[in-house]
């Protein structure tokens, strides 16, 4: 019983560690957008003209108007996913009460960054990457894929080492 | 442990080995010296700096976080309040790692053995005091380790008091706070503990500064993960191993008076303390921070012995009127010459087992080292000793 113990604080120390490694990359992902938006605006600005078709959206500040509130409503969204995994695994890692619905957000967590991963060697290897995309985003990606992979894995563990203690100690009684 | 324990315990506990009054009152000053004897106190009387047994707060917010800084620190704080337990304790890690693991303070170890019966050695009332001090000190210190490491002296934030009640224990988490005035509040399990600034090499993670007075809190009994436990928890039950330490203590004192041959490790002179147990054990779980003044009345109440307020003045009067060809004859300069003794002996015995956190020792009995440590040469060729 005791080495369950120690497996349960070891692995709430991961999933709380992780949960926070997860909120804070969500951060990142808004604020690196709004540097690129601020520091590569004109880079930006040449592919949003690439893209316009005035048949679609007559007027050019609509589109543009759209695109940034589209923009920010998907980064919104991922970041709101990610508090939800987030704040339930580190409540979890504290031994508070927390259902599974983190544990399950956080399966779709993984598939996400694992297409995110996918997605930045595809830029690469299409060469549509920036020098510091070739190696600090792929960098990045792969450490939000294993803050998933880890925080999926022991929001399971977790959750069967507590009903495996539940059922010990009931034996014991 | 506190002024208390080291000062009025270590007197009642010689009594009970047999020492006199005057004795055993002499026993206890210098086991509480040992918590004063700061180069600060030693610079004021002009004595040999390297006999310090204690830093001040003020000594450590000056030291440096470099190699020798370090080194300094771990020579005073394992030699005195934190010795080593095992110093070839066997742990997965890197050698920096191992080394931190093998200073982690425990009682019953080597060192603790070599302790008194270098004290034995020395055959003064204040060698005797200060090794009651170490060995004191290696019950309510255990756990953690006389050098700065976060890796092994940090806690986790889920220290748990035990509270004695009618049906066992309940758990009651404590709240630590850090603050320079407030006192700890045992009553609502609030108590002060050093500021973490998660640095490896900070004085705030030196000894138990994480885990705050508790360890020297005799009622204290406590739960919680050490970093070196790998997720383990560890109870810390004050009460019991003060009592251990007391029973040691009579043990160790027996020994130093030639009443027992051999000084061996766990072994604990129960039978001398049990008439007492009942009012030593009340005394050990009373929820005070301060346990003088039902020391004071224990020794009264037995022996009709009231010692005075600790109150170094007379002893530094000493020290500083005597001449320099006699100051080894005064109180203080024995105790120096058992701290140089003392601190000569870990120090060494860390270097030999391969550990570098406590520096480079040079044996002074073979002429080798710097000058305060010649005195201890000169002190050990009068003796006429090989050691």
């Amino acid at each position: 019983m005791e080495d369950l113990e120690v497996s349960l604080r070891r692995r709430s120390d991961t999933l709380y560690v992780s949960g926070s490694a997860m909120i804070i990359f969500g951060l990142w992902s808004v604020i690196r957008f709004t540097l690129s938006l601020t520091t590569h605006d004109a880079v930006v600005t040449e592919q949003l003209e690439q893209n316009y078709d005035p048949a679609a959206i007559a007027d050019k500040q609509v589109y543009y108007f759209l695109v940034y509130v589209l923009s920010y409503g998907l980064l919104g969204m991922d970041m709101l996913l990610r508090l939800l995994v987030g704040l339930g695994a580190r409540r979890e890692g504290k031994g508070r009460k927390s259902g599974m619905g983190y544990a399950v957000l956080s399966v779709f967590m993984l598939l996400w960054e694992f297409w995110q991963l996918l997605l930045v060697i595809l830029n690469i290897f299409e060469g549509r990457a920036y020098v510091m995309d070739v190696v600090i985003t792929p960098v990045v990606q792969f450490s939000c894929l294993l803050c998933a992979a880890e925080l999926s894995w022991n929001a399971v563990k977790v959750k069967l080492i507590k009903r495996r203690l539940k059922k010990e100690v009931r034996d014991a009684a | 442990m506190q002024l208390d324990f080291h000062y009025y315990a270590t007197a009642a506990a010689a009594l009970i080995a047999g020492y006199d009054p005057d004795q055993s009152i002499k026993t206890g000053f210098f086991s509480q010296m040992t918590d004063h004897c700061s180069r600060t106190f030693l610079s004021g009387i002009k004595a040999p700096l390297n006999a310090a047994t204690t830093q001040l707060m003020l000594e450590l917010m000056e030291s440096g976080s470099d190699p020798v800084s370090m080194q300094d620190i771990t020579r005073i704080w394992a030699s005195f309040h934190f010795l080593p337990a095992d110093l070839k304790a066997q742990v997965k890690g890197s050698i920096l790692y191992k080394s931190k693991y093998r200073l982690i303070c425990g009682p019953d170890g080597a060192l603790a053995g070599e302790t008194v019966r270098l004290a034995k050695r020395e055959g003064t009332i204040e060698a005797a005091g200060l090794a009651m001090h170490v060995l004191a000190d290696t019950w309510a210190h255990r756990y953690f380790a006389g050098t700065p490491s976060l890796v092994i002296n940090n806690i986790g934030d889920d220290l748990e008091e035990l509270i004695p009640g009618e049906d066992g224990f309940t758990r009651r988490p404590v709240k630590f706070r850090h603050s320079l005035t407030a006192e700890d509040d045992p009553e609502n399990g609030i108590y002060n503990n050093s500021l973490n600034n998660y640095s490896e090499k900070s004085v705030m993670v030196l000894g138990h500064g994480r885990a705050g007075h508790l360890p020297d809190l005799s009622f204290a009994r406590y739960v919680y993960m050490p970093a070196w436990g790998d997720y383990r928890q560890v109870i810390k039950d004050n009460p019991k191993e003060y009592y251990n330490a007391f029973c040691q203590m009579v043990y160790a004192l027996k020994y130093l008076r030639g009443e027992v041959g051999e000084f061996e490790t766990g072994v604990y002179d129960y039978e001398a303390a049990e008439p007492y147990g009942l009012r030593i054990k009340e005394i050990l779980e009373k929820r005070q921070l301060d346990a003088c003044e039902d020391w004071k009345a224990f020794l009264k109440e037995n022996w009709d012995v009231v010692p005075g307020d600790f109150d170094t003045r007379a002893a530094e009067k000493e020290y500083t009127d005597a001449p320099d060809s006699k100051k080894d004859d005064t109180a203080i300069g024995r105790f120096v010459l058992a701290a140089l003794a003392q601190k000569s002996m870990v120090s060494g015995s860390i270097f030999r087992s391969g550990n570098l956190l406590a520096g480079f020792s040079a044996d002074p009995g073979k002429g080798k080292g710097i000058k305060d440590f010649m005195k201890l040469k000169d002190y050990l060729g009068r003796r006429g000793t090989d050691d």
